[in-house]
Order: structure tokens, then C-alpha cells, then sequence
């Protein structure tokens, strides 16, 4: 397998040539090519583009809190830094600063306290409690050059702190459960992710997270999920039809009755269309692809990876799917599958690699959620280059 | 050049800086003496996530109120997910030792005698 050369310019993507060799004795060189790379007539080559000068808005939902989540932490890691809270502020803000990013929990919108929900019989998860005038408003001004007070909702307290000055970042990123509840708020979005793990799945995790504290058991566990379940089919779940990707989590298929919920299938959804970022691919796009890297030149521990691509409608639009099951155990297997994928954003090979060895000490560094999440992350750097027209330099 | 030294308390290995902190100061110091790198018991959250849960439970006995009952469950995630975060930032908190020589330099634990 030949590997391309180390800097790539920021136009080329693919990763020059390379030769797989299957079972079916099939070859494929795959040729770098400009920016777009490929022959597609839906999506034109480079035209000219106006630069716009404004904060590019990322909006991120997930269920698991937010601010300090792993899914954070690997997005703002390719832009380099450590995101820390605002120095001097309130010790109990949500807001992570790096020097490119800015990452604001929403949160801070509800209006609403723990204490005012409880009085009202009312979720976290239901609209009566955010803010979304507030919301729009500020997301607005953001993007539009100005600095806001933006409120702190203490989660240590459960109370509403005075506000915090935010001054708009290159790259705002709201994350939380409502990013794209309020069309007002959808429309300002560049770029949106929504984080969609399987009941089966959230239920172990929450186990992991929870079953070490006393008072809590199987069956609160598993009530506080069922109970939070109706709010969060209504308003929750219905917001990833408007995401520009998902990402499933579901438990894997390689392993029959599968209980430790371990091994996962992650599948990223990419929809079609938007000109700010190419959906990854693998082989060939737009064809169906089922792919076990493990063979002759790799070996793979039990149970192995298996690969899916193909195109797919996703409430009613056309989206392109890159499905992972199971676990990398190796930095080979890593590389390896890296340098299958292509239209991944990586700006040189090992990009994605080096990436997932830098986070190798958070959840996920060993399946599809660790590598979908760096993938997503160059994906919003792509996002950024092409609206500012500006260059990222790749970090180390 | 080892870059590790091996801990006189525990016989675990230790940076250098540290253990020459440690060796500068006093050599035959009791282990009782020093600042032990005790961790906070957080028990004021712990009993807030238990009374939450029992009063979850009661409320959601009758199975009438669903509102009531959601809204006290999401009381529970709240505190749960707030404990787990607090936890999983004291575990990433670092060496407490190295937090504390930020803090005040000039304390004899900190003392460092460079060669």
C-alpha cells in the first residue's frame, strides 16, 4: 500500500493511490484528485466562493450533559489547545474556550431552575423550560460580530448564576438538548450533529456511570430512562431528522446475545447536499460496500470489524451511511482502515490515526464513536475553511 | 539518566521533581507528618441523589401521575449525571501535590534544590 505524501495541500483529499486486495482479487487505484474528487454531477467543482468573515455556528445535541463530554473534547482537539472554562469567571460555568472554538452549553437557557421545574412538573427535556427567545437572539448576535451576556445555569446548584461575557469565537458550538428545536436557532446552524444512542445502549451506560452510587439500582435505572422517555420522544428525538449528521449508536451485530454492550455499531448518517462538507466514503461512492478489513494482510482480535457503506433515505432525504461494528485493538487496524476511507477531511495520512492516539484515554477510542467523532470534528474544520476561506493548519 | 525514582512511602515510582522535593526536605520525615494526598469526601451530593431516587419511587407509585413522576426522574439524571461529572473531574485532577505547589510555592513540600 503506498502512502501519499505527509502535508497535503488544502484542496487535495483523497489519498492518492492505493490497492486493496480482497478475496475477489479486486484492484482499485484511487487517484487524488481537486477538491470535491469526484465525478458526481449533482455536486459542481470549485466555484467561486465569497469569503464570509463571521463565527461559523456548530450545533451539537446529545443527551449526556454537556461541556465537558468526550464527543467536545475530540472536535476542538483538532483544533489544537485544551479547552478550559473561562478564567476568572464563575468556577461553575458550562463554556469551554480554546483558541479556535468557544463551546457554550444550552443549558444556560433554561428559564427555568431545578427548582422552578420540580414546581411546575416539568422536565429538563420539555420546551417550557429553555429560553429559546434568548436563545435565537444570541446565537444571532454571535454571528453577527457582537459579544452577549449569556446566562450560567449552575448544575452544581441547579440554579440560574448571573451571566457571562461571550465574545464570538471563530468557531461557536452550541451543545445540548434543544440546538435545533427552534427553527429561528436551525437556521443560523452551519454545520449539526446529532449523537443517537439506542436505548440498549444508554441503559449499560448508565449503568457503568451510575450502579457504583449507593441508592441507585437496575430498576431505577432503568425507570429514570423509562420515565424520561415520553419528553424525550417528543422533543428530543425529532430534532436529528434536521442534522446534518448522526451518529447511531447501537449495540454490535458480531456478537449473538450480546449483554456486556461492549462491542458497538456505530453508524454515521451523512445527509446529501450541503455545500459546506463532502459525506466520507468508502471505495466507491454512492455504491453499496460491505467490508471486513480482517484477512490475510490484517489480523484482528475476536470479534473483528465489519464495515457498510451505501446510500439510504433518512426521513425522507438522501443520506449516505458509513457503518463501524466492533472494536479496533491494534494501531495497524486503525491505519489501516484510515487509509480505505476517503473524502475523510484529513489534511495527511495518519491524520485520523494520530488524532485517536491522542484521545486514546477517552470512551470510545477503540470503536466507531471515537472515530466517527474525529471524523465529525475534521468534517467541522472543513465547514470553517470553506465559509471563512481561511486555512487550518493541521495540529500535532 | 533515570527519569524515575522510586517512592520512599509506597514504592511506587515517582517523578524526579517530586522525589527530589521530597528527598530535600527531610530524608527521615514520618509519612504522618506530610500533607497526605487525602481526597475530599464529597458527602454532601452523595445522600441528595439517594433521597432523590426514594422520593422518585413515591411519587411514581400510584402510576397516575406521569408528569410528577418524569419530572422526578429527570430530578435524579440531573444529580446523578452531576455526581459522575464531578467524579470523573477529581480523577483527572492530576498529581494533588503539584495542584498544591501552584498554590503555595513557598511550603517546604515544594521546596525544590536543583542541582
Amino acid at each position: 500500500m503506498e502512502s501519499a505524501s505527509t502535508m497535503r495541500p488544502a484542496s487535495a483529499r483523497s489519498l492518492g493511490a492505493s490497492t486493496f486486495q480482497g478475496t475477489g482479487r479486486v484492484r482499485f487505484v484511487q487517484v487524488a484528485a481537486g477538491r470535491g474528487g469526484r465525478a458526481t454531477a449533482r455536486r459542481s467543482g470549485p466555484v467561486a466562493v465569497v469569503a464570509e468573515d463571521r463565527p461559523v455556528i456548530i450545533g451539537l445535541a446529545a443527551d449526556s450533559g454537556c461541556g465537558k463530554s468526550t464527543f467536545m473534547r475530540r472536535v476542538t482537539g483538532v483544533f489544537g489547545g485544551t479547552p478550559t472554562p473561562p478564567s476568572g469567571g464563575n468556577p461553575d460555568s458550562n463554556t469551554l474556550l480554546s483558541e479556535m472554538t468557544t463551546v457554550i452549553c444550552l443549558d444556560d437557557y433554561h428559564c427555568l431552575d431545578r427548582y422552578g421545574r420540580k414546581e411546575k412538573n416539568v422536565t429538563a427535556l420539555a420546551p417550557e423550560a429553555q429560553n429559546f427567545d434568548l436563545m435565537a437572539e444570541q446565537v444571532q448576535a454571535i454571528r453577527d460580530g457582537k459579544a452577549i451576556q449569556k446566562p450560567i445555569y449552575n448544575h452544581v446548584s441547579g440554579l440560574l448564576d448571573p451571566p457571562e461575557e461571550i465574545t464570538p469565537p471563530k468557531i461557536y458550538v452550541i451543545e445540548g438538548l434543544h440546538p435545533f428545536y427552534d427553527e429561528r436557532v436551525r437556521d443560523l446552524l452551519d454545520f449539526s450533529i446529532y449523537l443517537d444512542v439506542s436505548d440498549e445502549v444508554k441503559f449499560a451506560w448508565k449503568i457503568q456511570r451510575d450502579m457504583a452510587e449507593r441508592g441507585h439500582s437496575l430498576e431505577s435505572i432503568k425507570a429514570s430512562i423509562e420515565a424520561r422517555k415520553p419528553d424525550f420522544n417528543a422533543y428530543i428525538d425529532p430534532q436529528k431528522q434536521y442534522a446534518d449528521m448522526v451518529i447511531e449508536v447501537l449495540p454490535t451485530q458480531l456478537i449473538p446475545d450480546d449483554q456486556e454492550k461492549k462491542i458497538l455499531r456505530v453508524r454515521l448518517i451523512q445527509k446529501e447536499g450541503n455545500k459546506n462538507f463532502d459525506p466520507l466514503y468508502l471505495f466507491d461512492e454512492g455504491s453499496t460496500i460491505s467490508w471486513i478489513p480482517c484477512g490475510r494482510k490484517l489480523t484482528c482480535s475476536f470479534p473483528g470489524i465489519k464495515f457498510f457503506y451505501g446510500p439510504d433515505t433518512y426521513f425522507d432525504e438522501e443520506v449516505s451511511v458509513l457503518e463501524m461494528d466492533g472494536q479496533f485493538d491494534k494501531l495497524e487496524e486503525l491505519i489501516y482502515v484510515e487509509s480505505h476511507l476517503s473524502s475523510t477531511s484529513a489534511k495527511f495520512y495518519g491524520e485520523i490515526t494520530q488524532q485517536m492516539l491522542k484521545n486514546s484515554g477517552f470512551p470510545g477510542s477503540t470503536n466507531g464513536t471515537g472515530l466517527f467523532q474525529t471524523i465529525v470534528g475534521l468534517k467541522i474544520r472543513e465547514v470553517y475553511e470553506r465559509i471563512s476561506q481561511k486555512e487550518v493548519l493541521p495540529v500535532s | 539518566m533515570a527519569s524515575f525514582a522510586v517512592s520512599m512511602r509506597s514504592g511506587a515510582p515517582v517523578r524526579a521533581s517530586v522525589a527530589r522535593r521530597h528527598a530535600a526536605k527531610r530524608p527521615t520525615a514520618l509519612p504522618a507528618l506530610r500533607t497526605t494526598r487525602a481526597r475530599t469526601l464529597v458527602v454532601r451530593s452523595k445522600p441528595d441523589v439517594e433521597k432523590a431516587i426514594e422520593e422518585a419511587k413515591e411519587v411514581c407509585e400510584g402510576g397516575e401521575n406521569e408528569a410528577e413522576c418524569a419530572t422526578a426522574w429527570d430530578q435524579v439524571e440531573e444529580l446523578a449525571a452531576a455526581v459522575s461529572r464531578k467524579k470523573a473531574a477529581e480523577a483527572n485532577a492530576g498529581d494533588p501535590l503539584d495542584k498544591f505547589c501552584e498554590e503555595v510555592p513557598e511550603a517546604d513540600e515544594c521546596r525544590v534544590y536543583e542541582d
